[in-house]
């Protein structure tokens, strides 16, 4: 087993379940355990014997257990006695149950490449498609026009009054960006209700937020005029899909051993959204990974924050040259040094050439090299081994000033464009979530 | 950007001059040729660009130093998975199973894993930092440098690493809290002047306030403290004065234990009667009315429930007269005192004393620990007759007495109440054992264990749910060398009653907690191999 404890107890999707998984990490719960190059699996003893399986290839995982957790508490049971002591687990040929799973795991693959093949040779109905598109750029532009109105009155009548206006306002107007088909900006307006009032400087934060969309708004307006890669940013910012065939077909493949440098899950209305930076070892291009669930479902894939492994990614299209998603991966282990490291200089150089050629981005994932964690009484900062600072979110970084003892690391973080949110750190040999 | 910001704040319709804010703005010049007519559609473009233009811009700082790195560590380290048991611990707000953690880890000589420092050091219970300390290790040491409120990590509570002047400070002008934190401090570094500032704040202080700073003085209480605690039993309040006669009486050469004592041999008298067979016997004489300097001196006068007030003020006259006093004066055994009282009007009362007595002078006095014993025996007699409404009365007394125990007697009387048929077993489980010292010795858990597994074997009924806590509390108290064979298979009642279920969840409680004492065990084991 190549995850750590801790990057097993990282995929649990909630406290109780990671607590409920460690109660079933004894050896003792289970009548079978066993491994193969392939796979892990065991029967634990529930409310029945539920059959768990592990694909070693990328750690996904099923049980025959009802819960609506994922992973549920067998699956992370069986991860944490893997990572404690993978020689619990009896190497021996896989039962019937495990390779009928891989089997299907395996079809089901092979049927999605199909279907995309499929896809792509399947007649399509040109007009009709070129008219439902003309009719949700229309709506979209309506959509658009009737926000940027909004938008005007506000700046108009001044924000200050926005303080005492209800929070039903900014789901109104959510509302009709969703009935516009514009749905990402209808999640951006919808995260705007969450500004105003929060903290003292909510009134700078909401201006920068209309500005944004204000830019998108013209932006759109002269799509034709852009670049053929900034039109895929601006449309995947207004709410258009990038299909996976359009991926497939048009997004750059990178082929590298992918670290994953950190990661973050948050609850954005009632998605589940997991943003997993990765840095290529070889190219040391950064990626950004974002998986989305609902309703408690898991994600489609099982990234852990502090692997490594080999594989391809494809890039989004677009200008941003940021978002991925793997095409394939295998071999996953842990790491033990991060790639790409960078100082602030270099860091804040390369956001300003990213923002060049995106102006909406927000989020940008790094490694700084030989960084140390300084407290002081305002907020924390992170110093870069040329002795330049950056502050860090609000937050207390004692853990990790704890885990490095005020020495320099390594640390992986994410830049707002004010402040870095540390993601990981390498303590000792080993990658720490922070 | 601030420019920007006041204007769209206020609204642009009230600005007199909005295109003059515009202008300024370094990105206007772009904005201009984008053919935006429309002045609060510039000004939100303009607060898009600007925004980007910020990022863009943003600049290091060059006047951060760096911390002094932490020393070298002087020894191990635990593991993050060490870590893991102490966080689930921490997290879960289980003492009892932290505790056990770190006595583990330091008769281990491992300091605690980095990762958890942060979470040790905001323990502000003297419990839990006394059990922490030994195991910081020079990364704790260091960690606790960087807040005020960890200062104790580097061998002193804030409180105490201030010099006298911060204390004298602290004291005028802090909270009630920092008040009491200063003054525990002084009583350590400078009594005198703890005395001192005590006293000049008792006319300023509200009684409550004047009552709780002076509990501090069981903090290094000595014989000089008795002067200012002989005048505070002249305050006008009885919380004051209670609080004073209490510390007064852990002083065992006080005048005011020596004045109790006075007054408890003029309450109490016994004579030795008959030729052949002496018997001895006890007689009690308490006042009619309450003398005035018996108030003084923290009696109170109106008797708690439905005690007649002449039992109240007997009892606790004897309960602040250390139980030694009347081994040497009727020069009999305890038991013998026991049975001498028991014919008398007042006898309840003088029981009452006598354990309170017992148990509170126990710590300071040996002869007085002797009584601990017998009084607990004379209780537990008593409990086997008495009905149940006055059991928990009774059982409370019990109680008290065996907390002061050594824990091989308090055992023993635990296990000799267990093996009577004649009490409430549930209340003898949650009474007595959560107050008997962990972990438990070898033989008592394997008694109890014993008849935890031979009873919910047989019943299926109450007299095997009943058991269901003292089970769950066994996960505790059982000792690290009996982990294993404690999580033998356990045979249960083959029913399907409430009761079996009971048991079953309470078998599974117990067996999860020694599982879990056992996995850090091994745990600890290989960290030190």
């Amino acid at each position: 087993m190549t995850l750590t404890v801790q990057q097993v107890l990282e995929m649990a999707p909630d406290p109780s379940a990671a607590a409920a998984g460690k109660k079933l990490a004894a050896v003792k719960n289970w009548s079978t355990l066993g491994r193969s190059d392939e796979a892990y699996w065991g029967l634990c003893q529930g409310s029945a014997v539920y059959q768990v399986k592990i694909d070693l290839s990328n750690y996904g995982y099923h049980c025959s257990c009802p819960s609506r957790k994922f992973p549920c508490k067998h699956s992370l049971g069986l991860l944490l006695i893997a990572a404690e002591s993978e020689s619990s687990l009896k190497p021996g040929e896989m039962p019937e149950w495990v390779r009928d799973w891989l089997a299907r795991r395996q079809a089901r693959s092979e049927k999605k490449a199909e279907k995309a093949a499929a896809t792509e040779t399947k007649p399509v109905d040109e007009k009709a498609q070129a008219k439902r598109i003309e009719q949700r750029e229309s709506r979209i532009r309506e959509g658009l026009d009737r926000i940027e109105l909004w938008m005007t009155d506000r700046i108009r009548e001044g924000l200050a009054g926005l303080e005492t206006q209800p929070p039903t306002i900014w789901a109104e107007q959510s509302k009709r960006l969703v009935d516009a088909q514009a749905p990402a900006v209808a999640a951006t307006v919808s995260q705007w209700s969450e500004i105003v009032g929060s903290g003292t400087d909510w009134p700078r934060r909401l201006l920068a937020e209309f500005g944004r969309l204000q830019l998108l708004i013209h932006a759109y307006r002269r799509l034709d005029q852009l670049d053929v890669t900034l039109q895929s940013d601006v449309r995947q910012l207004i709410g258009w899909n990038t299909s996976q065939d359009e991926i497939d077909r048009v997004g750059e493949r990178v082929d590298d051993s992918w670290v994953v440098i950190g990661q973050r899950t948050d609850d954005v209305d009632r998605l589940r959204v997991q943003r997993s930076w990765l840095i290529g070892r070889k190219s040391g291009d950064t990626a950004a990974v974002l998986q989305f669930s609902a309703g408690g479902q898991p994600f489609s894939e099982s990234i852990a924050a502090g692997t490594e492994q080999n594989g391809t990614i494809a890039f989004y299209p677009g200008a941003a040259r940021q978002r991925a998603k793997f095409v394939s991966r295998s071999g996953v282990t842990a790491t033990h040094s991060l790639p790409g490291g960078t100082t602030f200089e270099l860091l804040l150089d390369d956001v300003a050439t990213r923002l060049g050629k995106q102006p909406w981005m927000t989020l940008f994932g790094y490694v700084v090299d030989a960084a140390t964690f300084v407290p002081r009484d305002d907020m924390w900062m992170l110093r870069d081994s040329a002795g330049r600072s950056l502050p860090l979110v609000r937050g207390s970084y004692w853990k990790a000033l704890a885990l490095s003892g005020g020495a320099p690391c390594d640390v992986a973080v994410e830049w707002n464009g004010e402040a870095l949110r540390p993601l990981g750190m390498i303590a000792g040999d080993s990658f720490r979530g922070l | 950007m601030e420019s920007l910001l006041r204007l769209a704040m206020a609204g642009s319709s009230r600005s007199p001059d909005p295109d003059a804010v515009l202008n300024e703005l370094p990105t206007a010049d772009l904005i201009g040729s984008a053919g935006i007519d429309d002045r609060d559609q510039r000004i939100l473009t303009l607060a898009g660009t600007v925004g980007v233009y910020q990022v863009c811009g943003t600049q290091c700082r060059n006047d951060v130093d760096p911390v002094s790195p932490a020393p070298a560590e002087k020894g191990r380290t635990a593991s993050s998975r060490i870590a893991q048991f102490l966080n689930q611990a921490s997290t879960a707000g289980d003492k009892p199973l932290l505790l056990e953690f770190l006595r583990g880890l330091r008769d281990s000589a491992l300091f605690l894993p980095h990762e958890f420092l942060p979470t040790a050091l905001d323990y502000s219970e003297d419990e839990m930092r006394s059990a922490l300390q030994p195991s910081l290790g020079e990364r704790g040491r260091w960690l606790s440098g960087f807040r005020k409120e960890w200062s104790w990590g580097h061998g002193a509570s804030s409180a105490e690493s201030a010099n006298v002047d911060d204390l004298r400070t602290l004291w005028s002008e802090g909270s009630l809290d920092e008040r009491r934190k200063a003054m525990v401090a002084l009583r350590r570094s400078a009594p005198e002047l703890s005395r001192d500032l005590v006293r000049e704040s008792w006319n300023v202080d509200k009684a409550d306030v004047r009552s709780d700073l002076l509990e501090t003085f069981l903090v290094g209480l000595s014989s000089d403290d008795e002067s200012t605690l002989e005048a505070a039993l002249d305050d006008r309040a009885q919380g004051v004065r209670q609080v004073a006669a209490r510390l007064l009486t852990r002083l065992l050469s006080s005048n005011l234990l020596r004045r109790m004592a006075a007054r408890a041999d003029q309450m109490l008298s016994g004579k030795s009667s008959g030729n052949i067979r002496k018997t001895f016997s006890l007689t009690s004489t308490p006042p009619h009315e309450l003398p005035d300097d018996w108030q003084r001196d923290g009696i109170s006068e109106k008797p708690p429930g439905a005690t007649g007030k002449r039992a109240h003020w007997l009892s606790s006259v004897l309960a602040l007269v250390p139980p030694s006093h009347w081994s040497r004066r009727f020069e009999v055994e305890p038991h013998t005192l026991l049975t001498a009282i028991a014919k008398d009007d007042f006898s309840d009362a003088v029981i009452e004393g006598w354990t309170q007595a017992a148990a509170a002078f126990a710590p300071l006095d040996v002869q007085s620990a002797a009584w601990l014993v017998p009084m607990a025996e004379h209780w537990l007699k008593l409990l086997e007759n008495t009905k149940r409404e006055k059991f928990c009365v009774s059982i409370g007394r019990l109680r008290s007495l065996v907390e002061a125990m050594p824990a091989k007697d308090a055992e023993a009387l635990v296990e000799r109440a267990l093996q009577s048929s004649a009490f409430d077993m549930s209340q003898l489980f949650a009474e007595l054992l959560p107050v008997l010292p962990h972990p438990w010795s070898r033989h008592f858990s394997e008694f109890i264990l014993a008849t935890a597994r031979a009873t919910v074997k047989k019943f299926s009924d109450e007299r095997a749910s009943i058991w269901s806590p003292a089970i769950i509390h066994a996960g505790d108290a059982v000792p690290c060398e009996m982990l294993s064979p404690a999580l033998e298979t356990w045979q249960l009642y083959d029913g399907d009653t409430w009761e079996c279920r009971a048991v079953a969840k309470a078998v599974e409680q117990f067996a999860e907690r020694v599982r879990t004492r056992r996995s850090f065990g091994e745990a600890l084991a290989q960290e030190v191999r």
